[in-house]
């Protein structure tokens, strides 16, 4: 079990949590004002944050004390005991998801928005329309600044049509909690240029935890085709000419899934993080 | 960590960022943000900043120098 699923899952994980993605539990909780003040404040954040902690990274003592200060932000403070305090990023955490696991929680909450992603309209002046906000976020995410466009109602069908568009084009699925547990954004990333992903894979720092499960090439099946290795993003996938076949780095795979839906051969098998000794505390 | 350069911003130089924020595109590194800061309710579009917010990942391939109309950067190796 990942931390978020031991602290808030009671037994399952924790985006299966009904009430993890229910508008009327996350208004009674008073996650009303915290998600207002993420939507205005989310930019300054960053933008700061990130020029701060980019001076202390250079030293080796000081990263390490830089790290542990924003595990102990996202994950050791309870969100669900009300001390959320607000303009800081406190209990904002976020898990990188397969297609199915996200298709799920669409349909447990029932209520997705579609904005344009934040992030890249921060960092690369794009507009990108593939940020799916669920119930009270996607409700609140008209107090973001004017350079967003519209917040667009959708219904379940169109979301997960484009949750399939976005896997076609290779995007890495993360669901968001903000805060933890509350499953309120999924995104659809790429790195660099997403603000989460960027900081957890240059620096370490663990916004974004890896996946449930990891990819593990079945070796038999492999054909050598190359299809998967330009899906990941993660840098996980390496040819391997004297075998000629994909070779997949499980410590450094996020289970996000891209490569074994790509795979022509059902080659790349998903398999369960907790089955692996090793891996079982690697997230 | 890389970090070897840094990037000198002026604000004073860099007058139109909402509409021009053109080395956000260029950026290989996506080195660059744009933001307001100090926003509670609503934002003009003159409150906008361009900062060089992971300016540490630089590789100092000057595309954001060749394309800012401007010259509101420099790009400093680190000693």
């Amino acid at each position: 079990m990942c931390d978020i699923c031991t602290a808030h899952g009671g037994g399952k994980k924790w985006f299966e949590v009904k009430r993890h993605v229910e508008v009327k539990f996350a208004k009674e909780m008073g996650f009303e004002p915290w998600e207002k003040d993420h939507w205005q404040h989310v930019h300054q954040q960053y933008a700061q944050l990130a020029a701060q902690a980019g001076d202390a990274m250079a030293d080796p003592v000081m990263a390490e004390n830089v790290r542990k200060m924003i595990d102990n932000l996202i994950f050791q403070i309870h969100p669900l005991n009300k001390n959320v305090t607000f303009t800081f990023p406190q209990g904002h955490g976020a898990q990188v998801l397969t297609r199915q696991e996200i298709e799920g929680v669409i349909k447990l909450s029932g209520e997705p928005y579609l904005i344009e992603c934040l992030c890249r309209k921060m960092i690369n002046n794009a507009s990108d329309r593939c940020c799916i906000p669920l119930g009270l976020h996607g409700e609140t995410a008209e107090m973001f600044p004017s350079k967003q466009e519209k917040v667009e109602r959708i219904s379940v069908d169109e979301a997960i049509a484009l949750i399939r568009k976005f896997n076609e084009q290779g995007r890495v699925h993360t669901l968001a909690g903000t805060p933890l547990p509350m499953a309120m954004a999924v995104c659809n990333c790429e790195v660099p240029n997403c603000i989460a992903l960027r900081p957890r894979v240059d620096m370490g720092f663990n916004y974004i935890i890896r996946g449930h499960s990891v990819a593990k090439v079945d070796v038999d099946k492999c054909i050598g085709c190359k299809e998967c290795l330009s899906r990941c993003q993660f840098g996980a996938i390496t040819f391997q000419n004297a075998t000629g076949r994909a070779r997949i780095d499980m410590w450094k795979c996020y289970g996000c899934g891209l490569c074994a839906e790509t795979c022509p051969e059902k080659a790349i098998e998903l398999i369960d993080r907790e089955s692996l000794p090793a891996l079982k505390d690697w997230w | 960590m890389k970090n070897h350069y840094k990037i000198k911003w002026s604000n004073e130089k860099c007058t139109d960022a909402f509409n021009c924020a053109k080395c956000l595109e260029v950026c290989p590194e996506a080195v660059f943000a744009i933001y307001a800061p100090n926003r509670e309710e609503g934002v003009a579009p003159e409150e906008y900043v361009i900062s060089p917010a992971m300016q540490y990942f630089c590789n100092g391939c000057g595309a954001c120098l060749a394309v800012c109309p401007n010259d509101a950067l420099k790009i400093i190796p680190k000693s």
